[in-house]
């Protein structure tokens, strides 16, 4: 297709849209989220998750033996 | 030189699972990186779990207790606060708009208190990051820089640990409380010290750190507006750039989490149920049970001893248990360097043995040696007593055995006292004792001394 062609479509579509939509009532946005509040959760049993640990580990840049991630030194301390 | 000190405390409560998500918080019974999920670690796409209600509610509490007006009946966003750092996995710190505000401790105000995630655990010398800490609930305690020298700062510190420590809703490890310290002097910046973590340890870093700024300020140079961070070991602070100033924090409200707002009637339920104030158990205690108040003060530095002495003053006599508590049982939780709630002391055990030192079944020296290991083993001194053979020495035969023992094995000593140096008495005293291992009252032991070695 040519440029204009594809133009002539675009504008073709957009009418086509609008008068679709011409009939829909206009509606206040609604925020749901904001109405929410004190979404909370009773402390409850921990659980441990071992399979993560061995996926987080797997990806680590480095890390030693006891499990510990190995980063950069701090500059400060040198 | 006016000096203007504020500090910014944080300290862990004590919930069973983290604030954001439901991985545990005993953080130092595991090996590295164990209590972690996608959540406590930043992972792209994770979404944090609603918070937790008692950390909340914890935080409530001790915002009451501080003396503060609990912002009620508003929304409390949680706000996210970037920095760029190894124990920030996510790169921000979720962290509460204030929910208690204008409090006061020993004179001090509190400016605000907000809850918070703990971050993980960086160690900047050697490079280890563990993850375990991450995500644990924190309250933070800001306070208005009203603070004059590092003396006022740590009878403060000592203070408001003390109505943390009875408000039951910290955790009770040591080495939990963490500082920042703002130090400004007249004519000189504001300079915040980071991660300090004991009160000895503000102690010092302000100590250092007046001494650096008068040195500057009085050869004219500058003190410059810097974040320093406190190294233990050497005793000194040094500049640190990598956490950022207030302003490069770029706060914004977590979407993730929805606003809390605290009902003012909840307030009025958590006001109701909140435990005694140390100040106020403190007075209690003098009027209760007629104790000195020097030994109220003693009793109420620490929640879990106060706790001890009034189950054990049901049983006994409340001044002796007292001066028990306050005298030998201190003595041997500071040899140890434990405080009472480590300690394995149950207050039946001591009940029991002071049953035994008051019915004379054995010497006060032999309740001090038992004691030392009751801090240490939940055992009966009942058992222990019968099980050593510990009960007081009574047949006089014995007692005359052990002196001859000491006569015989000290010639100096005796000498000494037959040419009137009477402290060598006590030291005879004393050989009988380790002879007897303090099995023998010292009272009688020093009359059959005196007959003995008539002058
Ligand atoms: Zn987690």
């Amino acid at each position: 297709m040519k440029r204009e062609e594809i133009e002539k479509r675009g504008e073709e579509l957009i009418k086509e849209f609008s008068e679709a939509i011409a009939d829909v009532k206009e509606e206040v946005e609604t925020y749901y989220v904001s109405e929410l509040v004190n979404v909370v959760r009773i402390d409850s049993e921990p659980v441990q998750k071992k399979d993560f640990k061995d996926k987080m580990l797997k990806i680590a840049p480095s890390v030693d033996e006891e499990g510990n991630i190995r980063v950069e030194i701090g500059k400060w301390v040198g | 030189m006016e000096v203007l000190i504020g500090l910014e405390i944080h300290e862990q409560i004590n919930t069973k699972s983290k604030l954001y998500c439901d991985c545990p918080t005993n953080y130092r019974d595991v090996s590295p990186n164990t209590n972690v999920c996608e959540i406590c670690t930043g992972c792209p796409g994770a979404k944090p779990m609603p918070p937790n209600q008692d950390a909340l509610d914890a935080v409530i509490a001790i915002s009451l207790m501080l003396d503060c007006e609990v912002l009620t009946n508003r929304p409390v966003y949680i706000q996210r606060k970037h920095y760029d750092y190894p124990d920030l996995p996510s790169g921000y710190q979720r962290t509460s708009l204030p929910i208690g505000i204008n409090g006061k401790v020993n004179g001090t105000r509190i400016r605000e208190v907000h809850m918070e995630e703990d971050p993980g655990q960086y160690d900047p010398v050697s490079g280890i990051v563990d993850y375990n800490r991450s995500g644990v609930p924190l309250v933070e305690i800001t306070t208005e820089p009203d603070l004059r020298s590092p003396e006022e700062a740590r009878l403060f510190l000592r203070a408001l640990y003390r109505i943390l420590d009875f408000s039951g809703k910290a955790r009770e490890e040591p080495g939990t409380l963490r500082v920042d310290a703002n130090i400004s002097m007249a004519g000189g910046a504001r300079v915040e010290i980071k991660n300090i973590n004991s009160v000895k340890g503000v102690y010092r870093a302000l100590k250092y750190e007046i001494t650096r700024q008068k040195s500057l300020l009085t050869r004219g140079e500058a003190v410059r507006r810097e974040t320093r961070a406190y190294l233990e070991s050497q005793m000194i602070t040094v500049p640190m750039r990598t956490k950022e100033l207030e302003a490069d924090y770029r706060y914004i409200p977590d979407p993730d989490i929805f606003p809390l707002v605290i009902d003012s009637n909840k307030v009025e339920a958590i006001k109701a149920s909140l435990p005694e104030a140390p100040h106020m158990r403190e007075k209690r205690l003098i009027q209760q049970y007629g104790i000195a108040p020097l030994h109220a003060k003693v009793l109420t530095s620490e929640l879990a001893l106060a706790d001890l002495f009034e189950a054990v003053a049901k049983k006994i006599d409340p001044k002796i248990a007292a001066l028990w508590l306050r005298d030998k049982l201190k003595n041997v939780l500071n040899y140890y360097g434990i405080r009472c709630a480590e300690s394995l002391l149950i207050p039946e055990h001591m009940i029991e043995l002071l049953k035994l030192v008051q019915s004379g079944s054995i010497t006060p020296e032999t309740g001090e040696k038992l004691l030392q290991r009751m801090v240490k083993e939940p055992v009966s001194p009942l058992k222990l007593v019968e099980e050593l053979k510990l009960t007081k020495i009574v047949e006089e035969k014995l007692l005359e055995e052990a002196i001859t023992k000491a006569i015989a094995q000290n010639p100096q000593a005796v000498k000494d006292y037959l040419s009137g140096k009477s402290e060598a008495l006590n030291f005879l005293m004393g050989r009988v004792m380790k002879i007897t291992q303090s099995r023998a009252d010292s009272k009688v032991v020093i009359q059959l001394l005196k007959q003995k070695l008539k002058r």
